[in-house]
This record gives C-alpha cells, structure tokens and sequence, in this order.
C-alpha cells in the first residue's frame, strides 16, 4: 500500500509532497489517537515513490518502532536515512554505542544534544550526494527522476523545549536545516502542541508554508473517528503565492480543508466529515 | 501487503524470550505483568519491556503505592531484578509487598516438583471443564482473577525441547499475606531510598541534581547485564530489570531547573528502549495544580511516558472528613462491595505501532468510544480493576423480600379500628374514616 492518496489528492499535491524549498508543520493534541506522526510514512514513502532521498530525524522514538509501523501498512520497502535524536549519551557506552545494532536497524546518525555542526554537515553531505545522484540521473535521460533535493522529516523537535533549550535555540535549529536543504529539499517538522510549547509552535507557524493541525473531533469521541485534521497555508505560503503571481507563474492553489481520519495499525484513511459511513 | 509466511528458523538459534514474559502479536513487543491481571488487560496485555507506565498517585490515600507493590511482588515472583527509588522515604519491603497466594508457586517445588505442579493446575482445568455453564458464555474469554483463569497456568515452552516449567506471566497475590523475608533477600533488589540519593547527588559533578545522578545509577544498572547492546554471554539467561520510581517530581525531588523532570524522563525513554528493562512511574499530580487546573508540565511529563493511568479515589477527592471515619466504621458487607476509586485512562502504549493493543486485547474495554468507565476496588486480599457499574436502586437491603417474622408483624398492625384495610389506611396508623 502506498501513500495517502485520498490525502494526497485533497491537498492538490500530486506527488504527496508540498513544492519544493517549502515547509510543512504538523502539530498534534493530546495523548490519544490524534497524532500527526500518522503522516510521517506518508511523506517517507512520497519521497520514496519520487526517487527523492528521506531522512527522518526522532526525537521520540526509536529506528525499530518506525519500521515495525511502516512494515505493517505495507511500506516495508521505503528506503530513508534515520537519525537517532533519542538514545544519546548513555546508551551502549561500554559496547560502543548504538554501533552495535545490526545494520538494518541501525540509525545513520546520532544526534547528541548540544553538536549540532557535526548532524548539519553530515546533512549537507546527504544534500550533496542527492543532488550529485540528481544531476547523473538527469544527464543519463531518467525522465522520472525529480529534479529535487532531501526529504527531512523531523518528529518531536518539541523535545528540545524538554531537554532544557531555549525556544529561539529550536527554531535555529529548524532555519539551518532548511538553508542546508536549499530550495529544492523539504521538511515537514512534527510537533506536540500544548501550554508548553505554545510559544514554539507560534514561532514555527511563522516560518511554515503548511500547517497540518491534529486535534480529537469537536463534535465529542468517536468510534470509528480517530479525529480530524485542519490543513491551513502557512504564513511563508502567501509569500511564495505572491512571488508565483509575479513571476507570471501559475501555480497551484492550495485550499484550506478539514479531513476526519481513521488510523489502524495497517492503514490511516481520510474522509471528509460525515463521510465515514461511506468510506469505513 | 505483508507476506504471512516466515522463514524457518533452527530451535537452537531461535531467541528464548527472558522468563515470565509474553510477546504481544499486535506489536511483536514485549510484554511484563504489572502484578494485577485486570491492570495488565487494561495496558493490552501487559507493560511494554522499555516502557514507561506512569501513574498518576490518589490524593490522601494509597492506591497507588499498591499497585507499586504488586509490581513489585510480580518482579520478585517472576525472578526479576528489582530496582526501587524512593525518595521520600526509606523503603521496608519485608513489610509492604503482597505474598503470592498460588499452592502451586514454591520457588523450591518449581525447581523440583514442577510436575507435580502441573499435575495440580490440570487437575484444576479439568474442574473447570466439569463445571457447567450456560452454552452462550461458554466460549468468552476468562480475565485473571483466579484459579481457573488461563493466563495464570503455567506457561510451557513445548517449541524448545527440554523445557520444563517456565515462572508464571502472572502470579496470584494475596494482600493478606507477605513475601517472605529471605526470598526478598535473596531477590537482592536494589534499593535507592531518600538518604542514598541525597549522599549522590551532594557530588560536586550533579551539584544537588538529585534526578541526573539517579538517571546516572539507572544507567549503570541497565549496562549492568540489561541492555540490548551487549551480546548475551553463554550459558547464561536474559532477564528482565523492573525499575520502580516512587512518587517522582514530589517536594524531596530535588533538580537543576524546573525541566529537570523533563529531561530525565526524556532520557529515561532513550535509555530503556535499548534495554531490557520496564519502568513504573508513581507522580502525586495533585502536586502540580493550582485552583484546581493542572499546571502545563503535567501534559508534557504524560507526553514523555508511553502509559499513562489515573487513579481517582472517592475518599481523596469527593468524601469530607466525617465520611472517611464513617466508613471506616462500617461493618456491613455491603462496605467492601464498594468502589474506591475511578481508573482513568490517559495514554495506552503504542510501541512499534500507530495504535494501541487495549481495544483488541482487553475484556474490560467496552469496544467503542472512551474506555473511562473503569473502577478501582481493594479487598482484604486483593486490587482488582472492574467496570464501574452503578448499584441497585434502592440497594439490594430494602429490596429484599421480607421474611415470615416480618409478614407477622405487618399483619399485626393491619387490626380493624387501627389502620384498616380502606383505602386510605396506612398500616400502622388509625385510618380517620374508619368508624
């Protein structure tokens, strides 16, 4: 099973992914069901369907808890690189740390709290090597072979706000990600939105093109609802409209909309509201 | 779409799970008893080995601290390493962990009568089997809470040839009784009361951060033989290390800034999803409110735990004063019938899978909608979680039917010229219209 693409299509996204150079915040509420982490094997298999290198950056979870999900909705075949942002500094120090995992679980990166210019040029490594595998493509005539760069998917980066760091020192972070990636990567930034890491999300919501909002249904819970999401453009999304009219370009536009969606263990599926009789 | 064929493997390379552990087939995690049957069903099985259950603590009562024990109890009953944390006060488990109440569960028969053991358990099944039940229940599944429960009978691992007797997912505990005092010496559980942590953290490299050098201790505890890095030596036997935190975040919990917690926990989660380790977490949220809303750390702390559950007691939250000695008075039978206390379910675990295993698995979860309608209820001998039913209206005494001594005296009173039998009579009373 692919992606989303009932999904896909509400958005007007034909590859599943926004445009290039933009970013795409994913905030959730709660403890329940109604998490955006549901999107994260949407865009890692969209970036894998597009031949576009994903890396995916956890700071909550570990490389075997997103391959386990991923395997079982049938997405066992995406191929990203995982940076570990979790099991830092005590794991494994006496047996070398996470080294020892067999490689098909291994993360390709440790990201240690505090050394960051260590993960950022290892990241522009990766940004280069896809633009370099990008341009062989290209001359060898792949049509299919998008002229894109890095797909970064961040999960928790609201964990930094945990670990004692400054909400400006989050943000940087998510800035030097994004002038790495140049204007033809993505990254999609998840994060848990409450009274704590309000301020975070306001200043994300800034620098964002897209906004995916996870909440329970309003009208109360539900049986057969997970919850819903509300998909609104971003602030930085009405720049880039402007500068698409004035470059006498035409692109897409993009729709505000409110989906309730479903989430099992082999599949999330999205409905519009009152169609869950339809689709369920 | 998933292929359902799985490759052969040898019996001799095939991985034996740790002792008293059970896989969830949902989420190929897994899983250890809590030490409560009905607590294990609401988790979906059992907690996850690196997880993290938190429970939020009862105000003015001790709930809480039971289900501590039970876990406890579980740790030493099942073999475990048992690590306890307290910082508030010192910890005499001699005197607080529950004894197991199986005939069956000798630590010294197990190891030598285990099939005289399993003699007694099949004899018991086929006691179950003679008993008759009406046809259209035959068929549910049964939660533990007693002999005949299934999840409770001896878990043989007929794959592994050479097997005999495995330790019990679940032991049988009964309140009344208590672990002896040389079996918990001989469990050796660590032990990491208020004075030990405040004599670490006086170091000059936490500078009075009691939660960095407990996570420090935590860690070398794991690295000690627990975590998945380490290659398993020969001849030797994966086991599991139950870390309990009693009341974490309290007034004796001392830290660098007020996202110490935070960071601990966060760092605890990457610690033990290397590891073979399982964690309880008791935290007195009624700590962290003021007039009555919770203060935003309390989200995120539940954010950092994989479990989250809420015990609510009547007498902490709803009974004045007068009724706490009351019904501490009561000697009817109908007292302990009654509920203590709400079940609150915050967050269900959901390692390695998008969602949670309680829906599937449970018998208490309704199957739709909120699974909040679960009650706490402690007995002489045991904690047990139920679904919240209301009572009887009017009671079960005022409905029962009067016995002959009681029609006597009834029709006594019903004498002509002393209450009659017109229709405006009252028994007992002089009815105006008579004459």
């Amino acid at each position: 099973m692919g992606s989303y693409k009932t999904l896909s299509s509400s958005l007007n996204w034909p590859s599943g992914l926004g445009d290039q150079g933009t970013v795409t915040l994913v905030t959730s509420v709660g403890l329940g069901a109604n998490d955006g982490t549901v999107l994260i094997p949407h865009f890692l298999t969209s970036a894998h369907e597009q031949k576009l290198p994903a890396i995916l950056v956890s700071f909550t979870q570990t490389y075997n808890h997103y391959l386990h999900i991923m395997r079982k909705m049938g997405m066992a075949k995406t191929k990203f690189k995982f940076v570990n942002a979790l099991a830092t500094t005590m794991v494994g120090q006496k047996e070398g740390g996470l080294e020892s995992l067999p490689l098909v679980t291994r993360p390709d990166y440790t990201l240690r709290r505090g050394e960051w210019s260590g993960f950022f040029q290892w990241l522009s490594d990766q940004t280069t090597i896809a633009a370099t595998a990008t341009a062989t493509g290209a001359a060898a005539g792949a049509a299919e072979v998008e002229q894109g760069g890095v797909v970064l998917v961040v999960d928790g980066l609201c964990s930094l706000v945990d670990l004692g760091m400054d909400i400006s020192e989050a943000v940087w972070f998510m800035d030097c990600c994004r002038r790495i990636l140049g204007s033809k990567g993505r990254i999609v930034v998840g994060v848990l939105l409450d009274e704590f890491t309000e301020d975070l999300v306001r200043e994300l919501v800034r620098k964002s093109h897209y906004y995916f909002g996870f909440t329970a249904l309003v009208s109360g819970s539900s049986r057969d609802i997970s919850g819903q999401v509300t998909v609104v453009p971003g602030q930085l999304y009405c720049q880039l409209q402007n500068l698409h009219n004035n470059s006498g370009g035409s692109g897409r536009e993009f729709k505000p909309l409110v989906l309730h969606y479903c989430v099992s263990d082999t599949n999330v599926q999205f409905f519009s509201p009152g169609q869950s009789h339809i689709v369920l | 779409m998933s292929s359902s064929f799985r490759k052969r493997v040898p019996a001799g390379q095939q991985a034996k799970p740790p002792p008293a552990t059970r896989l969830n087939p949902h989420s190929a995690q897994l899983l250890v008893s809590t030490g409560v049957p009905s607590l294990d069903d609401v988790l979906g099985g059992g907690l996850p080995v690196g997880g993290v259950l938190l429970i939020e603590q009862d105000r003015q009562t001790g709930y809480s601290n039971t289900l501590l024990s039970y876990f406890a109890s579980q740790a030493i009953a099942a073999g475990h390493k048992l690590c306890i944390v307290n910082a508030d006060q010192n910890v005499d488990l001699k005197a607080q962990l529950p004894g197991w109440a199986s005939a069956v569960r000798d630590p010294a028969a197990e190891l030598s009568g285990a099939a005289e053991a399993n003699k007694e358990i099949s004899k018991g099944a086929d006691d179950t089997d003679a008993m008759k039940i009406a046809w259209r229940y035959k068929n549910l599944p049964k939660i533990s809470s007693g002999d005949n429960d299934t999840d409770n009978k001896t878990n043989n691992n007929s794959s592994l040839p050479g097997m005999g007797t495995e330790v019990q997912f679940c032991e049988r505990f009964d309140l009344s009784l208590r672990i002896p005092g040389d079996v918990v010496d001989k469990a050796q559980p660590v032990i990491i009361d208020g004075d030990a942590i405040s004599i670490m953290a006086s170091e000059k490299r936490y500078d009075g951060d009691m939660y960095r050098c407990v996570l420090d201790r935590i860690s070398e505890l794991v690295q000690d033989g627990f975590s998945s890095l380490t290659p398993l030596k020969p001849n030797t036997e994966r086991t599991i290390l139950r870390i309990e935190l009693r009341s974490l975040g309290s007034g004796f919990w001392q830290g660098s800034s007020n996202t110490s917690i935070l960071e601990f926990l966060h760092e605890l989660r990457g610690l033990l999803r290397y590891s073979y380790a399982a964690c309880v977490i008791s935290f007195p949220v009624h700590l962290y409110e003021e007039a009555g809303v919770r203060l935003p750390i309390v989200r995120r702390i539940e954010h950092l735990c994989d479990a989250v559950i809420e015990l609510e007691s009547f007498e902490g939250t709803y009974a004045s004063p007068a009724d706490i000695v009351a019904r501490q008075t009561r000697t009817d039978a109908a007292a302990s019938q009654d509920y203590h206390g709400f079940l609150h379910i915050h967050k269900l675990p959901r390692l390695n899978s998008l969602t949670a295993s309680m829906g599937r698995l449970s018998l208490l979860h309704t199957g739709g909608g909120s699974a909040n309608n679960l009650a706490f209820r402690l007995r002489r001998k045991k904690f047990s979680i139920e679904t919240y039913h209301l009572p009887i209206e009017g009671g079960t005494v005022e409905r029962r039917v009067p016995g002959k001594e009681e029609d006597k005296k009834a029709q006594g009173r019903q004498s002509v010229g002393k209450g009659g039998v017109g229709c405006g009579s009252t028994p007992g009373r002089k009815d105006p219209l008579e004459f």
